[in-house]
């Protein structure tokens, strides 16, 4: 039987851990409690691979972002102390490291966004097939045209603008969630989103 | 409202981000205006194209960084929990407002400080890596009474169907510090597999533990339970995803004694990608064996 996406790693945590209140966790994983802390991790790390993986753009940095991440977690959530939720707590770590990875890359050399492998030339970062990719290939050739042009006009984006769009239009995230998070106002963050979805529309125009 | 605020507009208003009456005036312009009518549905097509741009995690890298970050807790120092972290937590319900908390707070610390360290003279004598904090209290009179938590070694016998000694077992099996007393722990656990408990511990051994000690003990404990659907479920996980080829080994073992059709495609997925030969020509002997091609590759 093929599994389906994170089932094997979460079959174990579901059948182990009854439901608990999120602040309960957190404060049993700032006694020490390991599982609840394990818990915690498998809360969010989907969503904080996620949000790397789709603003870095590359595997190996977005590996790197989560460990990173969930290690400061695990030395600091002693001093977190309730003032905002947990989740706020930890993608304002997660949306830093970000931010500081995408400004030192914009003043380093340029990756290229493809590698070349024993199967030929590659995305960095490999992009969940389409549904059926072998349907339709005018269709597949036309999305994966647009998807290399999506990939690019994100690249032009600022750092922050970049980072808005990736919370708000993958992640799902409220505006003023964000706003906490990147440690800005709400109508900061409205302002970015605002800006990134311009240069989108200008950029991929006479794809619409 | 005008055309150019309207589409000022149109971002936030595809994302739910208005507020409901700014969302009603837009929707009556948009009515009324074919122009930006059309817009609207541009915007609503960039919406979608965007989404081409999203990124999903492989589950195989998922199960990776969540095993590199274990191995790397599990190397971490405990996180500390300080004094001044409990003093905080002790003094903030006592208190009326934050205004009122700091100078008070600030106090309390000194207090507690003054007296802590008049304690921790004293149980210096005793080994200080063996104690630690459990809890504390103001006293009237301004000091601090703490209670502290010391480890002391101490032998403990009996059967394996003691319930004490079968809980310490399972807390030891997943002990983070020491992947030599996991080992033997699983071990020693082998014959209770089953036991709701006790697979669980064995199973959550061999999906996540960090050394492949561990987990190749655990997939020996879990042999009889191979036909058992949850431990098949967590042997397909291990030969997807473990990086290593004596566990995958074992894993393949383990499910193709019992064939079923659900493994078909598992073995056709992970066939174009498996180096190790012993693995290849076991998923091939068993896709051949039920008539299945090996397709994919």
């Amino acid at each position: 039987m093929a599994i389906g996406k994170g089932e094997a790693a979460t079959t174990l945590a579901s059948a182990s851990t009854a439901p608990l209140d999120e602040a309960d966790l957190v404060r049993a994983a700032q006694r020490g409690d390991q599982s609840a802390f394990e818990s915690l991790v498998r809360v969010y790390d989907q969503g904080v691979l996620k949000l790397a993986g789709n603003l870095l753009r590359n595997e190996q940095d977005a590996f790197d972002i989560y460990q990173e991440t969930f290690l400061r977690v695990y030395r600091n959530l002693h001093s977190f102390r309730f003032d905002c939720s947990f989740r706020t707590w930890l993608y304002r770590i997660v949306t830093n490291l970000c931010l500081d990875y995408l400004r030192r890359k914009k003043v380093r050399k340029e990756e290229p966004a493809t590698r070349t492998t024993a199967e030929g030339e590659m995305d960095r970062l490999s992009v969940v097939p389409a549904e059926n990719p072998a349907g339709d290939p005018q269709r597949s050739l036309l999305s994966d045209q647009l998807r290399r042009r999506v990939e690019s006009v994100l690249e032009q984006l600022t750092p922050r603008e970049r980072l808005v769009f990736e919370m708000r239009h993958f992640q799902g995230m409220r505006l003023r969630a964000i706003g906490e998070a990147v440690g800005t106002s709400e109508e900061a963050a409205k302002n970015c989103l605002f800006r990134a979805t311009q240069k989108m529309r200008v950029a991929l125009g006479d794809f619409l | 409202m005008n055309c150019d605020t309207a589409r000022r507009h149109f971002p936030l208003y595809l994302y739910g981000e208005l507020e409901l009456e700014q969302e009603e005036t837009l929707e009556q312009h948009v009515e009324g205006c074919p122009p930006c009518r059309r817009e609207l549905e541009r915007e609503r097509s960039l919406h979608q194209f965007l989404d081409s741009g999203d990124w999903e995690p492989a589950r195989e890298l998922l199960q990776s960084c969540r095993r590199e970050l274990g191995a790397r807790i599990a190397a971490a120092p405990p996180p500390k929990y300080s004094l001044a972290d409990r003093l905080r937590d002790v003094f903030r319900p006592l208190l009326p407002s934050r205004a009122l908390l700091r100078p008070a707070g600030v106090l309390a610390l000194l207090a507690a400080g003054f007296f802590a360290g008049r304690v921790w003279d004293q149980v210096r004598i005793a080994d200080p890596s063996t104690l630690r904090v459990r809890d504390l209290a103001a006293s009237p009179s301004g000091g601090v009474q703490l209670v502290l938590e010391e480890v002391r070694e101490r032998t403990l016998t009996g059967n394996l169907d003691d319930d004490r000694i079968r809980q310490m077992l399972l807390a030891a099996a997943a002990d983070p510090a020491d992947p030599g007393l996991r080992a033997r722990t699983v071990e020693l656990l082998k014959d209770l597999g089953g036991e709701a408990e006790v697979r669980l511990a064995l199973l959550r051994a061999l999906e996540r533990d960090s050394n492949p000690g561990v987990r190749l003990k655990a997939l020996e404990a879990l042999k009889p339970f191979a036909s058992d659907p949850e431990t098949r479920k967590v042997l397909t996980g291990v030969l997807l995803v473990d990086d290593n080829p004596g566990v995958r080994m074992q894993a393949i073992d383990l499910l193709v004694q019992d064939m079923q059709i659900e493994l078909i495609g598992v073995l056709q997925e992970m066939l174009p990608r498996e180096n190790n030969p012993y693995i290849r020509q076991k998923s091939l002997q068993a896709l051949r064996e039920v008539n299945a091609s090996a397709g994919v590759f």
